[in-house]
């Protein structure tokens, strides 16, 4: 084949597969971010756009006060890039998650967002 | 101009830096002496085929030494970055964690126990298989370097990128890591000989420039990811920094080729190795230059996060 036209694909399927991010950023949480669920979630699990260590990532979840809502350590879930952590039983209210995630190549990334439990 | 803040700082940056730059002189030298050199010994005497193989025996096991010591340099700095710990203590102890538990330390593991084999394959006087076996050894350490890149951090398998950034590091570890070696025969042997090992090696040194020619604006264009980001991002500058340095060992490389090397055979051949060694010495330090310009770019957040918070 031309080499220029292998280059030429090899570039093109680079483009093709090219990953969104290259750092371990939140892709989609439950409960869901800035959701209101009706039903007290016993865990809060983050589901990252890459593969993040446990060890070197936290996730702590807070109330309207302040008081922190999580038990124990976050864990990973089915896989490197879906961590959870246990909750405390919720009363109705709006939460704050915060989280810092350390990816497979070392860097750190972090970022918040909140949910709410009804009241019934 | 972009805020140049790489994650864990100047320390880490020079720590990874310092390991790389080894792992591939370790992968250089090694290439260097089993690929270039049975072509050039037929023209040399006994006694300084002895030289130069001493020579580069001495500098493969400096350079795996060093190698290791940076790997330790780095697997220090990770530690302190990741845990932040108060007390040594602590730090032993994350230092374990991180080594045991991550997939940096994994990686790490397998780089030191290659380092470690190459140093023994390369023990005593190694004859032409072992050189052989420890530039398999030698290669594989630097090459599992994509390991802690950004590209095997976003793979969900084995990614082109993944495969891009091998071949990269391939390249840069035979083309800049073959240079002191080049360096040394200049300064050993006759200058028709050195002249030889330099007419040999511009095949493989061809080969490395198109593969990082290649290669680099494949990682750049999917890392970076947008012209506007190569503008005004720190790893956009860094990119464009690594590629100018590129083009001044490339500019280098044909100097030595096309007007020092073959001086060699001239009237003066004593002005023209001293040139040709002076001109190999600055290639080398710009050679550094871009090792310390790819460890900073790995440390930084590429343009495609831009969009990101955090």
């Amino acid at each position: 084949m031309n080499p220029v036209r292998t280059i030429a694909l090899a570039a093109g399927f680079a483009l093709l597969a090219a990953p969104a991010f290259a750092h371990a950023f939140l892709k989609t949480a439950s409960p869901a971010v800035g959701s209101t669920v009706s039903q007290a979630p016993s865990q809060v699990m983050i589901n990252f756009t890459e593969g993040v260590e446990p060890q070197f990532s936290t996730i702590t979840v807070h109330n309207a006060q302040g008081q922190p809502v999580q038990t124990g350590k976050p864990h990973l879930v089915g896989g490197d890039t879906h961590l959870a952590v246990a909750l405390k039983p919720l009363t109705p209210g709006t939460y704050t998650v915060d989280w810092h995630a350390t990816a497979r190549d070392t860097h750190k990334t972090q970022g918040t967002f909140h949910f709410t439990v009804a009241s019934k | 101009m972009p805020t140049f803040a790489p994650d864990g700082g100047a320390t880490l940056v020079l720590a990874r830096g310092f390991a790389v730059a080894f792992l591939l002189s370790v992968s250089g030298t090694l290439t260097f002496r089993t690929v270039v050199m049975p072509r050039t010994y037929p023209r040399m005497t006994h006694d300084v085929i002895e030289r130069i193989e001493r020579g580069l025996l001495r500098w493969s096991r400096f350079s795996v030494i060093f190698a290791g010591l940076g790997l330790c340099a780095w697997l220090a700095a990770v530690t302190s970055y990741l845990a932040n710990p108060e007390t040594i203590g602590d730090w032993m102890d994350d230092l374990w964690t991180v080594l045991i538990d991550t997939s940096f330390g994994h990686v790490l593991l397998l780089q030191v126990v290659l380092l470690c084999a190459t140093v023994v394959v390369l023990g005593g006087r190694p004859g032409a298989a072992r050189w052989r076996l420890g530039l398999v050894l030698g290669t594989a350490a630097a090459i599992v370097e994509v390991g802690h890149s950004h590209a095997y951090a976003m793979a969900k398998g084995l990614s082109f990128l993944e495969v891009s950034q091998t071949l990269h590091l391939w390249a840069a570890g035979a083309w800049l890591g073959s240079l002191l070696p080049l360096l040394l025969v200049v300064r050993l042997a006759p200058p028709p000989a050195a002249c030889l090992a330099a007419r040999w090696f511009t095949p493989l040194g061809q080969l490395c420039v198109v593969l990082l020619a290649v290669s680099a604006p494949v990682q750049g264009w999917v890392l970076i990811a947008s012209t506007k980001a190569v503008v005004h991002t720190a790893y956009g500058w860094t990119a464009l920094l690594k590629a100018g340095l590129f083009g001044v060992l490339f500019g280098f490389a044909l100097l030595n080729r096309y007007w020092l090397a073959p001086d060699l055979r001239g009237r003066n051949p004593e002005l023209a190795r001293r040139r040709l060694i002076r001109s190999l010495s600055f290639q080398t330090s710009f050679g550094l230059l871009i090792v310390v310009a790819a460890a900073l770019l790995s440390q930084l957040r590429p343009g495609m996060d831009m969009s990101m918070p955090g």
